[in-house]
């Protein structure tokens, strides 16, 4: 502003600035940006995990908005996946440097909810465009702390040749997985994949099995485990069952996400995420493989797990409405971006329905329709477990397929642990309530 | 032993700064303000940050609560991270010996003149250039079950594949051998300088009084490395106890925390739990443990070496 | 098995019998196999690693493993290159790793000089606190240390990289070590000649240690070259990361390219590798030096 006030009065100067300024500031006003003043430049960082996959589509998207706002820049970030949630966001966070805009897992979307980093979000969304489940994941006491913006359900992969020319039909039930695993292994091809390796990818493939035996981790009031069940017990012992006897191997030298074991003929079966339509088109065309749903146990219901990130915006950051800005253009008002990142670039479903019209032409083609019609439909979202409840049911299936425990030892030993957790445990609800 | 250096010839008076006292002091003092400086800032600060922290609560993303001595109270009654500390010293009592073993082996093999010996030396030495997280990517696919390259050579001698990483039985196994394949050239070039630096008149005179080989490498050639061998010895040990990187890469702790060591452990509660209060309490408990048992060796080896 | 090699004069003929002079053909067999033993299972998962760099994707991770790629693919080395700014990050850790050894050779020979010759109260206590520091596991100062680096307003800058690893107690251990072994005389013939301490220190001390600086200098450039975590938590922006991270950005989120993982590894350790080839005398000599000896 300028300082010609003289002899106490408005120079016709001032008085012009003054009135300038006001009113572009009340022009302003009308869209969700504050106005900053002449040159107030804002760069907000967005942080994810490095996918050298998928992150050009994402490069491109932001350079498109860079381009159209110049006083807003978007920085994008990636990191090593392995030690972005862990060793990145944290330290970063702790130091009040965390990035403005990022992605968050399932698992560590409660801490952060629970530290009161996570803006809300519910002005960005239409809630009545997405799937009420997807809307749900994100809420705590009905406000949303994060965007969904995919949803990879998990399904059985299976090897037409191979189950063809042994004549096993695609297991539907537990006692025929067992068979068909068991009679699958042979020489260096083991009957099944899953995944070995403690962490949340491992617990993420495994609630399937739990949910379609009627089992839960966390009771209906999220202060308790409800692993002490004889279902869930089964669960456990299912898992151990095929390690322990050698129809999966312990140990695959990259995460089972990883369609290759199939692709190259190491395993008859995979259970595996939707991703894996691409992985195998790209990697493996001449492979045959086939899709069922998750195989139930007798008398159980079929369902299924869906994962996706979510984009959280920090509420600590010094330009939340321009994050929320570039997000909401990104994820719903972008015209191209979006749709790329359902199914031209990838296969993701997303949880705003009107993507996934537009990307009919593809998901109703097989591989994807059969996980649109038959999978997608039986899918739960992945829980917002916190790490020392994945860690406690890692650890009961850790027990069940290398230290010999069974499957109710598993369970018993999971479910003292969440206990003992759930006892100290102040924050939003674990089961996001519906 | 500081130098005792003579009086300057000069006796006319000085002014105070001058004088040999006062120059050892400000030359002293002030060599070491740089390194000093330094370590006090990134290490020794850091140090009394973490202590700080560990009388608080704290989650890295939130605010810090102060909770006095209850990390340090519920740390005595922690039974994992009991378990990690023995794990980490099964693991240290393991790898150290074989580490001092086989880069001594290797150090003796390089100086007996072969040919090649430059060649060999870096060969021996290569695996000390990529890191252990590169070191690590390799050998989980070398160890691959069951058709990775290591159950291919066991296979030509009839030994059947083995679950090296797929089993609570052989992952430390594993892991050790990824540790001790990459820093055992480390060992190796500091026991070649050792043994280079031995008279060859020793063994000369030795083998004039009929020594064998194994009396010689007894008599003189331990001996004389003693130095060499409590450094190397120290070195591995706080090494050892400090092992993260091929636990991360190859089994992140698994399976069923078979290789969980204590570093890992504190790891996985401040970075996966959140929980930096009572990792920071966990690592001043280790950084205790690790002083105790360096003064220890030290002790021991100090004395043996008066013999 | 003698341990050096003989350069004594000839045995009298009682002794001649037994191996002295060459050794017997045997002997000697014994011994290149186990060299030949040793440089397969030291040098091999290298020679493994640099042959999956020019696999395809599929074949890396093929099971039973390949040990000759079926068809070369140097387009990896393109990829590398291509696909994330690698070039930049060598160049990032050369100016890292470069900048710390020279700084950090300074400054721990001052350091190591002023506790070795110079006489002043609480030196030695000084150095017990040195040697402490090297005890804690770095995972236990992330935390705190890049709290400090940014309240410094470092994070994501050189200095922010270089400054925090440039103290370390290692140097001044060993440079302290050989200093103690390097006779007075030197020094004291300078004094009396009136040579101020640091005189005595630039002229005299210093260009004596080029053997151990040259040894230290390995060893901190490597140390420096392959560091990883520290750059993870103090950079942001990719302009400014460094090999061991670049490494990393082929772990993808579903798969992970491992051909480039191990084409980009290579890259990484061949800089390393050529410095070590060359200055591996200097360096068992500067080792030598250190008066780790009995």
């Amino acid at each position: 502003m300028a300082k010609q006030v003289k002899n106490g009065g408005l120079t016709r100067r001032t008085f012009m600035v003054r009135s300038l300024a006001t009113g572009a500031s009340v022009a302003a006003l009308g869209s969700p940006l504050r106005a900053f003043g002449a040159g107030g430049k804002v760069t907000l960082q967005f942080w994810k995990f490095a996918a050298e996959n998928d992150d050009p589509v994402i490069r491109d998207a932001v350079k498109r908005w860079n381009d159209a706002h110049p006083d807003i820049q978007v920085n994008f970030q990636t990191f090593p996946p392995d030690q972005y949630h862990g060793t990145k966001l944290t330290t970063a966070f702790a130091a009040k440097r965390g990035p403005d805009i990022f992605w968050i897992s399932p698992g560590a979307f409660i801490n952060y909810v629970n530290n009161g980093v996570a803006a809300p979000v519910d002005d960005i969304v239409d809630k009545s465009a997405y799937n009420p489940a997807s809307i749900a994941a994100v809420s705590v006491k009905g406000k949303m702390y994060a965007l969904p913006f995919e949803m990879e359900p998990v399904a059985l992969y299976y090897r037409k040749d191979v189950l063809g020319k042994a004549g096993i039909q695609p297991p539907g039930t537990w006692d025929e997985l067992l068979a068909a695993a068991k009679e699958l292994t042979a020489g260096q091809q083991k009957g099944i994949v899953i995944e070995p390796a403690p962490g949340p990818y491992q617990n993420f493939t495994w609630y399937p099995f739990l949910w379609s035996a009627g089992g839960e981790v966390v009771d209906a009031t999220s202060r308790k485990s409800a692993l002490r069940s004889p279902q869930a017990a089964s669960a456990f012992d299912l898992w151990g069952k095929l390690v322990r006897q050698g129809y999966a191997p312990g140990r695959v030298p990259t995460l089972t996400a990883d369609s290759g074991p199939l692709g190259r003929g190491e395993t008859a079966m995979q259970v595996c995420g939707f991703w894996a339509i691409a992985q195998l088109k790209a990697n493996f065309p001449s492979v045959e493989y086939g899709i069922v749903r998750i195989p139930t146990p007798a008398g159980g219901k079929p369902v299924t797990v869906y994962g996706g990130w979510t984009q959280m915006i920090n509420a600590l950051g010094k330009a939340v409405p321009q994050a929320e800005a570039f997000t909401k253009w990104l994820w719903t008002e972008d015209k191209t971006f979006p749709q790329e990142w359902a199914c031209r670039h990838n296969s993701k479903f997303s949880p705003n329905n009107a993507i996934n019209e537009q990307c009919a032409d593809v998901f109703d083609t097989p591989p994807y329709s059969i996980f649109k019609n038959e999978i997608l439909p039986t899918a739960r979202a992945e829980p917002r477990y916190p790490d020392q409840v994945v860690k406690a049911v890692g650890d009961g299936l850790q027990a069940a397929m290398f230290s010999g425990k069974s499957g109710e030892e598993a369970a018993a030993l999971a479910a003292g642990k969440i206990d003992a957790y759930l006892s100290t445990y102040k924050g939003a609800p674990l089961n996001p309530s519906t | 032993m500081a130098a005792s250096v003579p009086t300057a010839a000069s006796r006319r008076p000085q002014p105070w700064w001058r004088t040999q006292r006062a120059q050892q002091w400000l030359v002293g003092y002030a060599f070491l303000v740089p390194d000093v400086l330094g370590l006090a800032v990134f290490i020794a600060l850091p140090i009394l940050g973490a202590v700080f922290i560990s009388f608080h609560e704290w989650t890295g993303i939130g605010e810090r609560h102060w909770n006095g001595l209850s990390n340090y109270a519920t740390l005595v009654h922690d039974a994992a991270f009991l378990e990690s500390l023995k794990i980490t010293a099964i693991y240290t009592f393991t790898f150290v010996p074989l580490l001092y073993v086989i880069a001594l082996a290797l150090a003796l093999l390089v100086n007996q003149g072969l040919k090649l010996t430059g060649f060999l030396r870096s060969a021996f030495f290569a695996p000390y250039m990529v890191s252990l997280v590169v070191a690590s990517v390799i050998w989980s696919f070398m160890l691959e079950d069951p058709a990775g390259v290591i159950n291919s050579v066991i296979g030509w001698l009839g030994i059947p594949p083995q679950p090296w990483l797929g089993s609570t039985r052989l992952a430390l196994t594993s892991v050790i051998l990824v540790t001790l394949w990459q820093s055992v050239g480390y060992s190796m070039i500091i026991f070649l300088a050792g043994l280079q630096d031995i008279p060859a008149v020793y063994y000369e005179a030795a083998r004039i009084d009929g020594a064998g080989a194994f009396r010689r490498f007894r008599y003189i050639t331990l001996p004389l490395l003693n130095r060499t061998s409590v450094f190397v010895l120290l070195i591995s040990f706080i090494g050892a106890f400090q092992l993260f990187d091929p636990i991360f890469v190859m089994t992140k702790g698994g399976p069923a925390d078979a290789t969980t060591t204590a570093v890992y452990y504190i790891y996985r509660q401040a970075f996966q739990f959140l929980q930096l209060g009572y990792a920071s309490a966990l690592s001043v408990a280790l950084f205790a443990i690790i002083l105790v048992f360096s003064l220890l060796q030290l002790r021991v080896f100090r004395d043996r070496a008066d013999e | 098995m003698s341990s050096a090699p003989s350069r004594a004069p000839r045995e009298r003929p009682r002794r001649a019998r037994r191996a002295r002079r060459g050794r017997s053909w045997a002997d000697r067999l014994v011994l290149y196999v186990l060299a030949a033993i040793s440089f397969v299972v030291l040098a091999g998962p290298l020679l493994w690693m640099l042959s999956s760099s020019l696999k395809g994707p599929g074949e890396v991770l093929a099971s039973p493993p390949t040990l000759f790629p079926h068809e070369v693919r140097w387009q990896n080395y393109r990829d590398v290159f291509g696909q994330v700014p690698f070039a930049r990050y060598m160049l990032n850790s050369l100016l890292v790793a470069g900048v710390v050894t020279v700084l950090a050779l300074l400054f721990h020979s001052m350091a190591a000089y002023s506790l070795a010759r110079l006489r002043f109260p609480g030196r030695d206590r000084i150095f017990l606190g040195i040697l402490m520091t090297l005890m804690v596991p770095f995972t236990v100062i992330t935390v705190p240390l890049f709290i400090i680096v940014d309240w410094l307003g470092w994070v994501d800058s050189y200095l922010g990289l270089i400054v925090p690893m440039i103290p370390h107690a290692f140097g001044i251990f060993l440079l302290r070590q050989f200093y103690l072994s390097i006779p007075l005389e030197l020094e004291e013939a300078a004094i009396m000649d009136g040579a101020s301490l640091v005189g005595v220190y630039w002229h005299i001390v210093l260009p004596l240690s080029r053997p151990v600086l040259a040894a230290l200098a390995v060893f901190f450039f490597l140390a420096n070259w392959n560091n990883f975590l520290w750059p993870l938590i103090v950079t942001q922006d990719e302009a400014r990361w460094v090999v061991q991270l670049g490494i990393q950005r082929f772990t993808g989120e579903h798969a992970t390219a491992y051909n480039l993982i191990m084409a980009a590894s290579t890259c990484a350790a061949l800089p390393t590798l050529i410095l070590f080839f060359v200055l591996q005398k200097r360096l068992v000599e500067g080792v030598k030096l250190t008066g780790l000896k009995g």
